[in-house]
């Protein structure tokens, strides 16, 4: 009777089972081999399963931490029944509301549009409101892994110009002072608005935009150097895992 | 490619022209396979990446080594296109060698290894719909690799979680088919025995 141990043509069950090779001929006709040759095949498997949870495991990128607000900016009540504004912010006094640097991100949701703004104080109460109290619904950034991935053109820089026009949606040009999406663009792009984004756009802002994949409007606009400064880093960190998120398809 | 990693490649490499001195025609070459990958043309992709990255963990590579360790990879691609040799047949395989290698060699400069057991145990939850058992005994399979010596442990990772047959690993290493075996059938046996001694399994 085979032991653990019995080897055929020189080779034992487990070592069959390592190697994935064929059992030998012979040692077909040993039930005990046999027997050790599924379990060893068995915790072979195991371990590849192991293996595989405990790699992806250690080198995933680590969990970003959670930001640390002093408060949450409150946002205006809804002014426009369409926009559903989402609000990131910190506070440099919280006694003092005009020194309010805050970050506020609207997502339109009609037509499926999203819309970001980010607000000093003052055009923080421009920034249409109607998150509800305590919300912590997710604006683009919340995933800046994600929303790299899923982004056409990410760039900081200076508006130049904005076009008038009758339709509420606005045509800016920026002059690019960096380019994240792509890498390497042009010194200029011209990017549209949608309606109701604020602050509203004015030459010499300087401003962070971005525009999704599959869509010829922009879903991230975020106004003042504090504001860009923070989401640069963001974008900046994420960019840095470049590859290890994809934009699921549709 | 990540703005931080084209970055870090331009830096690696003024450092290999400082260190092999005025550019010769293979300097050239490697300037162009940087221009490459700043062009988006990266030697390895989404998924060759994440591999090489889990080789390097589960080598006892510390999270903050990783980006080195995957530039490290990648450089040895490009100098390899550089030299005129041909690609590798299989990339991903390839990666994980020189991936392998890279744990190895970066445990004899720290004279240290990060304990793959404490690491996983820092993190939260493994996500695995099997739940709470299946992180038992990730956490006993981690500590197993940690007790594994080194030579051990890479051809464990290069056989079940890099998947390459033995014959690959033997010739990838320089070793002798027989000595991958050795080392295989030794690992396996101390990481059966020790799961079977702790009945997770």
């Amino acid at each position: 009777m085979a032991t653990q141990n019995e080897e055929y043509d020189g080779v034992d069950a487990l070592m069959a089972a390592i190697t994935g090779e064929p059992v030998p001929e012979p040692a077909r006709a040993d039930a005990a081999y046999m027997a050790e040759h599924r379990a060893a095949t068995a915790d072979v498997a195991l371990l590849r399963e192991q293996l595989g949870i405990i790699g992806e495991a250690l080198s995933a990128p680590p969990p970003r931490p959670e930001p640390k607000p002093v408060s949450t900016l409150r946002l205006a009540p809804r002014r426009h029944p369409a926009l559903r504004a989402l609000a990131y912010g910190t506070l440099a006094m919280a006694v003092v509301v005009g020194m309010i640097t805050g970050l506020a991100w609207l997502v339109a949701h009609n037509g499926g549009v999203d819309s970001a703004a980010s607000s000093n104080a003052d055009s923080g109460s421009k920034a249409a409101g109607g998150a509800d109290e305590g919300s912590k619904a997710p604006g683009p950034l919340s995933d800046p892994e994600l929303y790299v991935a899923c982004s056409s053109l990410l760039v900081e820089g200076t508006v130049t110009g904005v076009q008038p026009s009758s339709d509420p949606r606005k045509r800016i040009t920026v002059a690019v002072t960096r380019s994240y999406r792509p890498a390497h663009g042009p010194a200029d792009v011209t990017v549209v608005l949608p309606a109701g984004v604020g602050p509203a756009p004015r030459q010499g802002q300087h401003v962070l935009v971005g525009v999704p994949k599959g869509s010829a409007t922009a879903n991230l606009w975020v106004v003042g150097e504090d504001a860009v400064a923070a989401d640069r880093a963001a974008i900046v960190d994420a960019l840095s895992h470049d590859g290890t998120v994809t934009c699921p398809a549709g | 490619m990540a703005l931080a990693n084209v970055t870090y490649v331009s830096e690696r490499f003024r450092a290999l022209r400082r260190r092999r001195g005025n550019a010769g025609r293979g300097w050239l070459v490697l300037r162009r396979m940087a221009r490459r990958v700043r062009e988006g043309d990266d030697p390895l992709d989404a998924a060759q990446e994440r591999r090489v990255r889990a080789v390097l963990a589960l080598g006892g590579v510390p999270q903050a080594d990783l980006p080195d360790g995957v530039q490290q990879v990648r450089l040895r691609l490009l100098e390899r296109a550089a030299k005129g040799d041909e690609a590798p047949r299989d990339v991903s395989a390839w990666a994980a060698v020189v991936a392998s290698n890279f744990a190895m060699d970066w445990h004899r400069a720290k004279r240290r290894q990060e304990r793959v057991g404490e690491r996983l145990a820092s993190l939260r939850q493994l996500e695995h719909p099997s739940g709470e058992d299946t992180s038992v005994l990730s956490m006993a399979v981690a500590q197993g690799l940690d007790e594994l010596p080194d030579q051990q442990r890479q051809v464990l990772v290069l056989r079940f979680f890099a998947d390459l047959p033995v014959r690959s690993i033997a010739h990838e290493l320089g070793i002798p088919e027989g000595t991958v075996k050795s080392r295989l059938h030794t690992a396996v046996r101390a990481l059966r025995d020790r799961l079977h001694e702790d009945e997770v399994v």
